[in-house]
């Protein structure tokens, strides 16, 4: 017996529409990026000019702290020429305005959120739960992914700021929406100052610059266009710097210090100059590094901080220096994604003080003090996808959600130096690793030494394809926190889990306890 | 093989060789039951129901496997197979589409927030590459099955297949 002709069209008919309907979801990520603006109208590299992000200014003072209230609500910037395109902004920014601290001096950030009630393009609701990344808060203020502040309500933040000089970041970190959140530019920078960093001949003032990237897409109206890739992340066609694309700086005959924070959703980079000349590598996530490290180009993932000092004086007035991206690999590239931005050198300096690298900048750091000697045990974090979901040790946020915000994947106890490996068994993808409120040293990956870039106190490690990393960090907190992929749509789809220091003392607080309030109470409970 | 006798057959023994479209109906079943075993952990972590239906659902298409090599010539059970074969197709295509009533929230949200002509509402699930790989060998399954039927079984069956997907055509650009 065999099929017809008339019978392989008829059964054909319903293998069609069962083999097409649910693969239509691919055909919908298709048609999403068929809607993206031609590349004819994105904006021509090094034609805008480059901007600092405005530094915050606090509401109030007192002998001990420093209060600031930021407001998250929607904004409009001409990115692309001729298009005003809809962000979400703290204080109508994009970058958010970047904070700056004394070391020991406190800060309480009031984060209102006057977002839509839902997004209008994309219908989701705007919860923001807001991180300061890098720093040593309290569970109940360091942007529990579950610990919602509704559009309409607020919550107060408080940092403590005991911790070394540091490039950390603020950012959205709501579960499931904070590729979104990030996205649409709910980012900005927080500089912890201290002493010793102050008092060393680097740059500083205007010579030390806030460089915060990300990557853009447009639809043909000129409003961003999101994308999942399959949920394998976000990659835009623009690149942007302090919310502005390709911008061109123009530059004295000196060293400026950079402050590079890659806040992608998804995109990594390899950075590089075009003159071929050596950055100097001078901090990490952590802070200042032992001693200053020399490279031609340097790898970073989301969410990682790296100070970088370029020397201008090598080239002369007239000259333009770019800064390019030799994109690693599984990520998507578009035509001009292989540069970021690029610097004219306009004229001799007008200050050529604190104009040097010492030669040893931070020997005492306490983290990259660490032995692996000291460790009381290894733990093993596998990174890996399965059935579509993003997991780590077969576990995920929603495992956390379902045992009450029990379920941790390990715990420490409190003072206790640990190796962690985190492995990516993927050739697929790569993930950039945080881990919240310690610091840890790269001991090795894959067996061998870290990268140069690397010898510096991190909370983000960039965990490459089928690599293990090997990390050291000392755990003296108390309570749970969060750990998880940086590509955001990894964390979003739910590469994340939580862990929790042990403190014989007493239980740590409680993440979500200290919940958000209606905006109505803003003006009867002021900072 | 012993055979049973179809209607309109004479009274007498049939023996039959086994055709190569038995032996694909076997490997199809086989392997589509694997797919589902496998997976089946997975789901146990989402919600146990499902698991315990892919793991009854997965011990089922490697029994029908086994019958196969005993009775692919009697049309019941092939008839069988085909019908319970489209009703998981239809399940799955319900789960990637316009989801599943009754079932927890799916532990990922993504093709929500997609824009474009997509006709996924919330609750529609991933379609990775063991999904496809599965749904393609229970529609070569339920070819193949249909291969071996009389012509007049046959025919009725494949036009009931032809309305079920024209009507999910229907349905998608309703919606769209």
């Amino acid at each position: 017996m065999t099929l017809s002709r008339r019978d392989v069209i008829k059964a054909g008919v319903f293998a069609g529409a069962t083999l097409s309907l649910p693969l239509s979801r691919v055909v919908s990520g298709q048609s999403a990026l068929d809607s993206r603006m031609a590349a004819s109208k994105l904006p021509t590299p090094f034609t805008t000019p480059f901007a600092y992000p405005p530094v915050a200014v606090p509401v109030r003072t007192d002998d001990t702290t420093d209060y600031y209230a930021l407001h998250m609500q929607p904004t409009t910037a001409e990115i692309v020429p001729g298009y005003q395109t809809m962000l979400f902004g703290y204080e109508g920014s994009v970058p958010g305005p970047t904070i700056k601290v004394n070391q020991g001096r406190r800060t309480v950030v009031r984060n209102c959120n006057l977002l839509p009630s839902t997004h209008p393009v994309y219908g989701y609701q705007p919860y923001s739960s807001v991180h300061l990344h890098g720093s040593a808060s309290l569970p109940q203020f360091d942007g529990y992914a579950s610990d919602h502040t509704y559009p309409n309500q607020f919550k107060d933040y408080r940092y403590p700021n005991w911790q070394e000089a540091r490039t950390l970041w603020y950012h959205d970190h709501g579960s499931h929406h904070t590729a979104e959140n990030v996205y649409h530019g709910l980012v900005g920078q927080y500089h912890i100052l201290d002493p010793l960093e102050q008092s060393l001949p680097i740059p500083h003032g205007v010579y030390d610059v806030p460089l915060i990237i990300g990557d853009m897409m447009f639809k043909n109206d000129g409003q961003l266009l999101f994308t999942l890739e399959d949920d394998n992340g976000m990659w835009g066609d623009v690149i942007t710097v302090n919310g502005r694309p390709w911008p061109v700086m123009q530059v004295e005959r000196r060293k400026y210090r950079f402050r590079v924070l890659a806040a992608t959703v998804s995109r990594s980079f390899k950075l590089s100059l075009d003159s071929g000349e050596p950055m100097a590598i001078i901090g990490t996530d952590g802070g200042l590094m032992p001693t200053p490290q020399y490279v031609k180009s340097f790898r970073t993932g989301s969410a990682e901080r790296y100070e970088v000092v370029i020397d201008f004086s090598k080239y002369p007035i007239g000259r333009r220096v770019i800064l390019n991206n030799s994109s690693p690999k599984n990520n998507n590239n578009y035509a001009n994604t292989d540069k970021i931005m690029a610097f004219d050198v306009v004229s001799e300096p007008t200050d050529l003080s604190n104009n040097s690298i010492p030669d040893v900048l931070n020997p005492g750091e306490p983290t990259m003090a660490l032995q692996p000697s000291q460790a009381v045990t290894t733990r093993q974090l596998l990174f890996h996808r399965t059935n579509g979901q993003f997991k780590i040790n077969s576990k995920s946020w929603k495992d956390v959600e379902n045992s009450n915000y029990e379920f941790c994947l390990a715990k420490p106890n409190r003072g206790d130096v640990e190796i962690w490996e985190l492995k990516n068994s993927s050739g697929g993808w790569f993930h950039p690793v945080h881990i919240h409120f310690i610091d840890f040293k790269v001991l090795t990956r894959n067996g061998r030494p870290p990268s140069p870039h690397e010898l510096g106190p991190k909370d983000v490690v960039y965990v490459g394809e089928n690599e293990t990393v090997r990390v050291l960090a000392q755990f003296n907190g108390r309570g749970k926190y969060m750990i998880h992929c940086h590509n955001l749509v990894h964390e979003d789809h739910d590469m994340m889990g939580q862990f929790e220091m042990i403190d014989p003392e007493g239980p740590g607080d409680d993440p979500r306890g200290w919940g958000p309030r209606p905006m109505s109470e803003d003006d009867s409970s002021p900072l | 093989m012993m055979v049973p006798l179809l209607r309109g057959e004479r009274s007498e023994v049939v023996r039959r060789r086994r055709t190569v479209a038995v032996d694909a109906a076997i490997v199809l079943s086989a392997a589509a039951a694997l797919a589902h075993l496998v997976v089946a952990p997975d789901h146990f972590t989402w919600w146990p129901t499902a698991g315990l239906f892919f793991v009854v659902l997965g011990v089922a298409q490697l029994l029908y496997s086994v019958l196969l090599i005993r009775f692919a010539y009697d049309h019941r059970i092939v008839l069988a197979g085909i019908w319970a074969t489209v009703g998981v197709i239809l399940l799955y295509v319900a789960s990637r589409t316009v989801g599943l009533p009754n079932t927890p929230p799916v532990p990922i949200h993504g093709g929500r927030w997609v824009p474009g002509r997509s006709i996924l509402p919330d609750g529609a699930k991933h379609v990775g590459p063991l999904d496809v790989f599965t749904l393609v060998a229970e529609v070569l399954l339920v070819v193949t099955l249909l291969s071996l039927l009389p012509t007049r079984s046959r025919t009725r069956t494949v036009n009931r297949l032809m309305w079920i997907g024209l009507a999910l055509w229907g349905t998608s650009f309703a919606l769209l």
